[in-house]
């Protein structure tokens, strides 16, 4: 329940609560808001997403920062709704 | 950054910009309900970018800014008994009530302390066992897990100088109060993509069907917001109304089961007052009873009904019902500004006034018109 987790953020780590992501993993992107993530990023959503940006709207390659990268340890986004 | 970068990408917002102009046949009234999309829209030009095609307009998606005015009054009381600390999200310290704010409690020696999460309140009461640690809990469902856990956690340590005063919010009965407003313009919505990450984007599906609206739950960076947008425009112009989940890298439709399972086990729905609304039936959360003693609001007399905002000039209430824009109060960039606030909006970093003024000038836009 009060399972924490080393999470890198832009190059920075810090301890994240993992009690609404059971499922996380090493090497998995979540989203941690308030101290605690409450999701994992679903990749394949988001590279079916980059994808039909490159194809109908127009992603170029000048525009792919990242998407080639190779996969950090678990990622922080951040929102404060 | 991996999945973030992606979606700044400008040659995919031109051409979904280009899409969103060639599929609308009139000016659609879109309403964001999340105050982290009402800045990504007007920081990265898309409002203005779209002026004259789509007309976006902000609703009460800041958590700090529809906060009970008496709630934070209560607050800055609390941080000043000599037995007791208040923690708070940094939002919230300039936030004026209607008799103080945080800050000003603390000028005047009062307790408070900001932080990122409410997990640190845990830690402060277990390092201050001569303190009573008051964590003042606001924010939609995205942030209820968080404080869910806290009390958990306050409960599996056994701490007894923990309390919660607790104002959280439901973002959709506030969607429904704005429907059902005589002077309702809104005619799409654009979901908040981390309220339905722990929701899941199903929150809305009856809502809906039953305003006939559509509803695009939408991400935070600007190809998340154009895409947001052009569900919504697709659908208006086929005469469609239903959910359509545009941020599925993090939004299932059924949320996050861990997550609702946690504010359930803590919180139960309640009527909740709105600072700009009034009272919302259904539209927060309180503590369940065998929680009861982590509640801060037990020593609460009476809660006074909200009003918009006690300064007569400020049109809070109305920017965050979507009724006016913020350059359209008179006292915005004149007598409002981030330095001299008049109302909640222009303080918090999630306010559409506060937005506007930062990306966009305090000079008057003439092109905005009140209708």
């Amino acid at each position: 329940m009060f399972g924490r987790a080393e999470v890198e953020f832009a190059g920075t780590r810090c301890e994240v609560h993992m009690a609404c992501v059971p499922d996380a993993d090493i090497g998995h992107y979540v989203v941690v808001h308030a101290g605690i993530a409450i999701c994992i990023v679903d990749e394949s959503e988001a590279r079916k997403t980059i994808r039909e940006l490159r194809g109908t709207a127009g992603l170029g390659p000048a525009d792919q920062t990242g998407v080639d990268s190779p996969p950090a340890t678990v990622d922080q986004q951040e929102d404060a709704s | 950054m991996k999945y973030v970068d992606e979606y700044r990408a400008p040659s995919a917002c031109h051409n979904l910009l280009a899409e969103i102009r060639a599929r609308t046949s009139r000016t659609w009234v879109l309403m964001d309900v999340c105050g982290g999309q009402t800045h990504g829209l007007v920081r990265s030009g898309i409002e203005q970018e779209l002026a004259g095609v789509i007309e976006l307009i902000h609703g009460p998606g800041c958590p700090v800014c529809v906060t009970p005015a008496a709630a934070i009054d209560f607050a800055a009381h609390l941080s000043l008994q000599a037995d007791t600390m208040l923690v708070s999200f940094g939002d919230m310290l300039r936030v004026p009530g209607y008799r103080t704010s945080l800050a000003e409690a603390r000028r005047r020696g009062g307790k408070v302390r900001i932080a990122y999460s409410p997990l640190d309140a845990i830690e402060l009461a277990q390092q201050h066992p001569e303190l009573q640690i008051v964590f003042f809990a606001v924010g939609f469902e995205t942030t209820v897990p968080a404080t869910a856990l806290a009390v958990l956690q306050a409960e599996q340590l056994g701490l007894h100088n923990f309390r919660l005063l607790a104002n959280h919010v439901r973002v959709q009965p506030a969607m429904e109060a704005i429907m059902r407003m005589p002077d309702n313009r809104v005619q799409g919505f654009l979901a908040a993509g981390h309220v339905c990450t722990v929701t899941g984007a199903g929150l809305h599906d009856s809502f809906a069907e039953t305003f006939a609206v559509p509803v695009a739950v939408t991400g935070f960076e600007p190809v998340d917001l154009l895409q947001g947008i052009l569900a919504c425009v697709r659908q208006l112009e086929a005469g469609q109304a239903r959910v359509e989940n545009c941020y599925g890298r993090s939004v299932r439709h059924a949320g996050n089961l861990s997550a609702q399972a946690m504010i359930d086990r803590v919180y139960e729905v309640a009527d909740a007052n709105w600072r700009g609304f009034g009272l919302i039936p259904q539209g927060g959360f309180r503590l369940r009873a065998p929680f009861a003693r982590f509640d801060a609001h037990r020593d609460w007399a009476a809660q006074p009904l909200e009003i918009a905002c006690d300064h007569e000039i400020c049109r809070a209430g109305d920017v965050m019902s979507g009724k006016i824009k913020p350059r359209q109060c008179s006292a915005f960039g004149t007598r409002c500004t981030p330095q001299t606030p008049l109302g909640a909006p222009m303080v918090s970093s999630e306010g559409a006034c506060a937005a506007y003024f930062r990306y966009q000038g305090a000079a008057e836009d003439t092109t905005v018109t009140e209708t």
